[in-house]
Order: C-alpha cells, then structure tokens, then sequence
C-alpha cells in the first residue's frame, strides 16, 4: 500500500499539494512515482510564469514513458525544485520530501476545496 | 493487466508475477518489463549479473542431407567452416534484401556431417520465419519449430560464469564468444552458448521447460549472494541500444535493408541466397538512408518515430530507438536518415513532443566498456 501523508490534498491526478498560508507547493504521490517508474527527465517551468488550474506545469519522463503533472491550482510560479535538474530520481526516492516540483502563489485560495483529503486520496487509489 | 488471458505466456511466468514484475505485452507475449526498477537492473547487468528470462524467442531444429547448403541459401552468413558448436548471426531477407528477421545460426554442439542446425529468431516473427525457411528447404531438409518446448535464459554481466558453473561442470572459461555446447545443467543437458545481446559477458541458455524453471531457480539462488537479480525487457532495451544492437522492427525491417542498418559484416556478399542481388547493388551504391547512433545532450529522450530534420527544419528521417542511456547518464539512441547527412561528427534537429533538440551523429558503440 503506497504511503499517503495525512497533512496533504490530493488530486484525482496524483498530485499532492502541501497548503502554506498564500502559497502551495506541489508534487506527485508515492503512488504515481511508483506507476511511472524511474523518472530520468523533470522539465520545470519558469519561476514567475503564471497557471491555470487544470494545465499542465511539469512533464515528468520515466524510462519507458512521459507524463504531464496538473497544476491543481491557479496562480504564480514563485519556486521550482533546481535540484531535479540533475537528480530526477528524487522524485521517486522522496515524492513528499526532496522531490518537491514547484510552489505556486495561489491566486483564488478557494479552488484548494475542490481537492482531495487523505483519506478520499487512498480510496481513489485503492478503486484505481 | 486486463487482457493477459489472450496474450502468450513463457514457463516463467508466474515466477515473474510471484515477483511482483510489471508485464507487458511484447509481440503478443505477456512479459516482465520490469521487477523493480528499469535503472537498476540496467546498472546490475553491466557491474554484476542480470537473469533475463527470453523464452519468447523462436527455435528450429534443421536436419537432414544438404541441410548446410540449404540453409547457405536462406540465410545472409555462410555457414561454411562453421565448427560444431559455432554460431554466425545473420538475416534472413525478401527477393528486395528487406529484412524478414535477424537469426543466430548454430552448427548443432552434436552435428558431425553439417546435417544439423540450430537457429534462432525473434519473438514476434518465429512464424513468419518458420513459414519462409521451411518454403525453401528441400525435401531432404526438416524444420521442427521447438519454441513452445524451449525455456531460454540469458545470464549477463561481469560475473555471470559464477552462478552458472555452480550448476554446470563444464569448461565454461574456455567457451568463446558465439560458441556452445550441449551439457549438463543441473542433470539434464542444455544448450549453453556464449552470446548476449547486452554488450556484456554471459551465456544463453537452451532448456527444456521443466528443466528450464528448475535451472531459473537454481541461478536465482546460486546469483543471489553474488548480487545477482532478475532483469526485464526495459533493461533489455537500454542496455543493446547503449551498444548499438539492432532490434528487429526498429533498425531491421521489410524496408530496412541490412546494408540500410550498416551490418554488412553479417552478409556474405559472394555468396548465392534470398536478397543477394538487391543487397549487392544497394551495398554498390550506398544506401539512400543509413541507421546511426546518436546522442543528446541532456536527459530528456528522442522516442522511435520522432522525426529528425537538419538545422533548417528539412527532413533527414526518424529515430528508430530512443532512451535514457543509464551508462551514460544522458540520452541516446539510433536513427535511419539520409546518407549524406549520416556522417558521425555531424549534428542534426530531433522534434521531440513539445521541443526540438540537437542530437550528434556518433560512432558506434555509445557505451564503451572501461578497460580493466
């Protein structure tokens, strides 16, 4: 069973999303590092660019395939984790920790009530 | 994975799903691509020993009176001198010298009259295979299609002697490379060759299929405290590319001439079989395209069917085999593009999904082994 912290949101996509007063900060969860396989390739986008929820922001590449990450909310790329550039396989080694993706500055903080919660995430996976 | 009832499966299969393997389907063959992780099986292949279980391969018997004359008419290699045991690779080809497949060829361990041949094909082609050889053998010739009766087992990496020898008594530090023997495995004779298709020291092993779980096992066992670890067709596929080994459907094919994948060591130019004129005349002017190696700069892999332009965005061709080289630690592959832009030195434009990379035009291989 894939670990899933009890202090995040969730998407139906994967993604995890850690709420930090007006920002958030994203990744995938060890259930999808897990699917995809060793990640080789991280494509971030650009600090300062905008999002909208629902688009895509990161392209992961595993051996066998590529995989496009959601920004679960809109607003501003304000950080993206540099170190994925040469070590992609953080994602898979720590999805919650050091293979962190990008922290956005939420800009309708209302939308983090769409998402997920722990306990709705392991469900979504378990009838996966 | 839902539709594994349809797809074929080897001897070893619940083996891979006891494993927790990720299956595929491979040609029609439900296969492990996987069991933990592409990279490090990858990585255990070239610093220790990788277990690969290729029992979806193809194997004819041939026998019989003239069989070696025979088959000098099908296959692109002369097998003449061949020494019991001996094995050439080689194509077999259409009246165009397009590819029907790629083959290891063996003058059978036992064959003492060249009246017995051992052959072997590819996964997804052995009945096409079957079907062209046995069409042009003569009467005196037979085929026996022993696939569904053969486990093959390719034991790969440094020390892959190692657990092999605990089973097997045989003199396997003088077997060269593309010779075999038959000889007792665990009790029951094999064909052991040594031969590979990872770039890599190792055997293949030809087994029958109870037999052949059985010698599975005891190699787990025996390798295991050697560090040994069963590897799947991701790893298969990253490590050939990284040597530069030709895949059949990717740089071999009905329109890829083994001239066009620049492996005219393995066709005998002087001799009379399927496909010799085509291939004289194309192997006389050169070939309108040409499979090179290349790589990228960074990590982010070309993928087979990304196409490839020169710098003005004209197109060259398209890439063949793509991937993250784990070796490498960056991204590489084959291409089949336009001879005269086919020179190693060269650059050209890649069009991956969302960007265009520069790729170099290099020579074979892309990884090279360290010398010791």
């Amino acid at each position: 069973m894939s670990n899933v912290p009890d202090d995040l949101k969730y998407t139906a996509e994967h993604e995890w999303v850690k709420v930090d007063g007006a920002e958030v900060t994203i990744g995938v969860t060890d259930h999808a590092q897990s699917e995809m396989g060793d990640i080789t390739y991280v494509e971030l986008p650009d600090v300062g660019g905008d999002v909208d929820k629902g688009n895509d922001v990161v392209a992961l590449e595993s051996v066998k395939a590529a995989s496009d990450v959601y920004a679960p909310v809109s607003g501003k790329i304000v950080a993206v984790n540099t170190e994925l550039e040469d070590s992609p396989e953080l994602v898979n080694s720590a999805p919650y920790g050091d293979g962190w993706l990008v922290r956005i500055e939420m800009a309708d903080a209302s939308q983090l009530d769409a998402l997920m919660d722990a306990a709705a995430y392991r469900e979504h996976i378990e009838n996966a | 994975m839902s539709d594994s009832d349809t797809l074929k499966k080897t001897p070893l299969y619940d083996w891979h799903l006891e494993r927790n393997a990720r299956m595929v389907d491979f040609g029609g063959w439900a296969m492990p691509v996987q069991y933990t992780s592409i990279l490090d099986e990858h990585t255990v292949c070239r610093n220790k020993i990788a277990l690969f279980d290729t029992s979806h391969m193809g194997q004819f018997e041939i026998r019989g009176s003239g069989a070696r004359e025979a088959l000098d008419k099908i296959v692109s290699r002369s097998l003449a001198g061949l020494k019991p045991g001996q094995a050439r690779y080689g194509f077999l080809c259409d009246e165009n010298g397009g590819t029907i497949d790629d083959t290891v060829v063996y003058r059978h361990p036992d064959d003492t009259d060249e009246t017995h041949y051992y052959m072997v094909v590819n996964a997804g082609t052995t009945d096409g295979d079957r079907e062209h050889v046995s069409a042009l053998l003569p009467k005196t010739v037979s085929l026996e299609d022993v696939s569904a009766q053969t486990v093959k087992i390719d034991i790969q990496g440094p020390a892959a002697r190692l657990p092999l020898a605990a089973i097997c008594d045989a003199d396997l530090k003088s077997l060269k490379r593309f010779h075999a023997i038959m000889t007792a495995v665990l009790g029951e004779v094999c064909l052991v060759s040594r031969s590979g298709y990872t770039g890599e020291y190792g055997f293949e092993l030809y087994c029958g299929v109870e037999h052949g779980r059985a010698v599975w096992q005891a190699l787990i066992e025996h390798g295991a405290p050697r560090g040994l670890k069963p590897a799947g067709l991701g790893a298969r596929d990253t490590l050939r590319t990284e040597v530069c080994l030709p895949l059949y459907g990717h740089e071999l094919s009905r329109d890829i001439t083994p001239v066009m994948a620049g492996q005219q060591w393995a066709i005998s130019f002087d001799k009379t079989f399927l496909g010799v004129d085509a291939l004289r005349k194309e192997n006389a002017t050169g070939p309108a395209r040409r499979i090179v190696p290349f790589l990228l700069e960074g990590r982010q892999a070309a993928r087979p069917g990304d196409i490839v332009t020169d710098s003005s965005g004209s197109e060259l061709g398209v890439v063949t085999s793509g991937t993250f080289c784990p070796s490498l630690n960056r991204a590489g592959g084959m291409m089949l593009i336009d001879s005269e832009s086919a020179m190693p030195g060269a650059t050209v434009d890649i069009r991956l999904k969302r960007r265009t990379v520069q790729a170099g035009i290099v020579d074979k291989p892309l990884y090279k082994k360290p010398k010791k």
